[in-house]
């Protein structure tokens, strides 16, 4: 009976560990990782904040994959498109002098807005529509391939790149708008609520940019 | 290989449920529910202190319980004691139930069994249950303790009745001692006791009251020489003021050294509130560096038991099987 239990536990074990889990360093980069995406989007303060992100390099660093670091660097500079900050993007030039991934090159291209040499194939596939209307110089497009990407981030990177290069129009900043606040990300909110607010006011709409002012105290 | 999570999980909900099932026949089966119990009878005169459930136990421990108790048609009781299979056999043919009522804690049958290897009781027979009572043999032991105490308490009776006899042997003791009190204060002194004298008694008062005399004028001379020596101060001290009237200038309330005397003295004073004052911050920022040392301490452990909660959870989070291997991705 004693060894019917022992083999039937160890089946069960068995069982539960189908599949082989990751390193403990990519497991842990990619938590702190996650944690700084989100304390940097919700607006969390900046020291804890840069807590995650350095964890994250740590983490990286003990296993010494640059293409892993690139990408790091990478998350970093898509979230400052995506809430409309300047680009820090020394570090990542650093890493591509040591060791080039054509995936990460491709991608810094991309957030730069660099029509003219991104290669769509090597894009992420949720950026490939977005990437061929941005390329098009249509705004109206443009904004139709922003709602249609999925993960609400990529939608405010799209978004964030199109406003960047002057390819911007009201609905494309209501998408930005609403996929912040849905998601509850104050920091790119405000952003995007400021911008749709100096949109109105150009357009000469006051009672809308007031209301919009408003808002934006509200979250103050 | 790659299971499906649906699979995975009906795996283990089937693995599970049949384990739980076969845990609690596990335990049923060790608890004895499946084994063969045997029932005996046994008879008593009274069905006092007899409940069913009762236990039955060998050497202190429980073998089976009193199942069932009746009475048959000669106001007999009858008890039917369950035994499992497996003590079945502390059981046999010489065997003795005795019904134990311990001065504390519930009664029980004891089984006293002589030899094991004997033969079988039959389950027909009809064993006698004899009663083993606690409270009796306590009290046949406490009888010769209390005899005891009966004759130690009759010599205390007769130690407080010779107390209080005048003519016992107590007040005889306390009449000498009086005597011997009287005599005592009948003597001038105790000295005169010693030495039996009075004569040379009354010689050494004489010696001791001349001595006296003597101290008493060695004391007026020292008063004398006391007197002389004050006489001296008074010359000296007019000395001094003649000295004090020409330092006048220097020495005097309002002189120099005076004035300068008293800015030392202040200046001194501040010194010294400026010394503790400075002992005071000493003090501070020696605590305030303990302080900061705890406080780093305190920083570092923090540190650590947060660094291993978070690899623990980290740890925890990696090895969930059903969950996405993380994988670091472009946003």
């Amino acid at each position: 009976m004693k060894k019917l239990f022992c083999f039937l536990f160890a089946a069960l074990l068995l069982a539960g560990c189908g599949a082989k889990p990751a390193p403990v360093w990519i497991a842990a980069s990619h938590k702190q990782l996650e944690t700084f995406k989100q304390d940097f989007l919700i607006d969390r303060e900046p020291t804890i904040t840069q807590i995650h992100f350095r964890k994250a390099l740590d983490e990286i660093k003990k296993g010494g994959d640059a293409g892993l670091l690139g990408k790091v660097w990478l998350t970093r500079m898509a979230l400052q498109v995506a809430v409309r900050e300047e680009l820090e993007e020394s570090e990542y030039l650093k890493t591509e002098a040591a060791e080039a991934a054509p995936a990460n090159r491709n991608f810094y291209r991309f957030l730069k807005g660099d029509v003219a040499t991104v290669d769509v194939s090597l894009l992420p596939e949720p950026y490939r529509p977005f990437w061929m209307a941005f390329s098009s110089g249509d705004a109206a497009k443009t904004a139709v391939s922003i709602a249609a990407i999925e993960d609400p981030l990529s939608r405010l990177i799209a978004a964030g790149l199109a406003v960047s290069h002057r390819l911007e129009n009201d609905a494309m900043l209501q998408i930005a708008v609403e996929t912040a606040s849905l998601n509850g990300w104050k920091r790119p909110l405000l952003v995007w609520l400021e911008r749709l607010q100096s949109s109105c006011e150009a357009a000469g709409d006051a009672a809308k940019a007031s209301t919009i002012r408003s808002r934006i105290e509200l979250m103050k | 290989m790659t299971l499906k999570i649906e699979f995975k999980v009906g795996l283990f909900i089937t693995i599970t449920s049949f384990l739980i099932i076969a845990s609690i026949g596990y335990v049923a089966y060790k608890k004895g529910m499946f084994s063969k119990v045997y029932t005996y009878t046994l008879s008593s005169q009274t069905g006092e202190n007899l409940t069913e459930g009762m236990p039955v136990a060998v050497w202190g421990f429980t073998i089976g319980r009193v199942s069932l108790l009746e009475l048959n048609d000669q106001g007999t009781v009858l008890i039917r004691i369950k035994i499992p299979e497996r003590h079945n056999r502390m059981i046999r043919a010489d065997s003795k139930f005795i019904l134990d009522k311990p001065l504390i804690g519930s009664p029980r049958i004891l089984v006293k069994t002589t030899n094991l290897n004997g033969p079988p009781l039959s389950l027909l027979t009809i064993q006698e249950l004899t009663e083993s009572n606690d409270i009796n043999e306590i009290i046949k032991r406490a009888q010769p303790i209390i005899d005891k105490a009966d004759r130690i308490m009759g010599n205390v009776e007769r130690i407080t009745a010779n107390l209080a006899d005048p003519k016992g042997n107590v007040n005889q003791i306390l009449r000498d001692v009086e005597t011997l009190v009287a005599r005592f204060s009948k003597r001038d002194s105790i000295l005169e006791m010693a030495v039996g004298d009075p004569e040379s008694v009354k010689s050494i008062h004489d010696a001791l009251k001349k001595l006296r005399d003597i101290t008493a004028k060695a004391d007026g001379i020292l008063l004398q020489v006391d007197g002389m020596a004050g006489k001296a101060d008074g010359i000296l001290q007019r000395v001094d003021g003649m000295a004090g009237k020409t330092d006048g200038e220097l020495y005097g309330k309002d002189g120099v050294l005076p004035q300068f005397r008293n800015i030392l003295r202040d200046l001194l004073a501040k010194l010294v509130k400026i010394d503790a004052t400075f002992d005071n911050i000493n003090k501070i920022s020696a605590e305030a560096a303990d302080s900061t040392k705890d406080l780093k301490a305190l920083r570092s452990e923090l540190d650590a038991t947060v660094t291993a909660i978070g690899e623990l959870a980290g740890e925890i989070d990696r090895m969930i099987p059903f969950k996405t291997k993380p994988e670091i991705k472009l946003p």
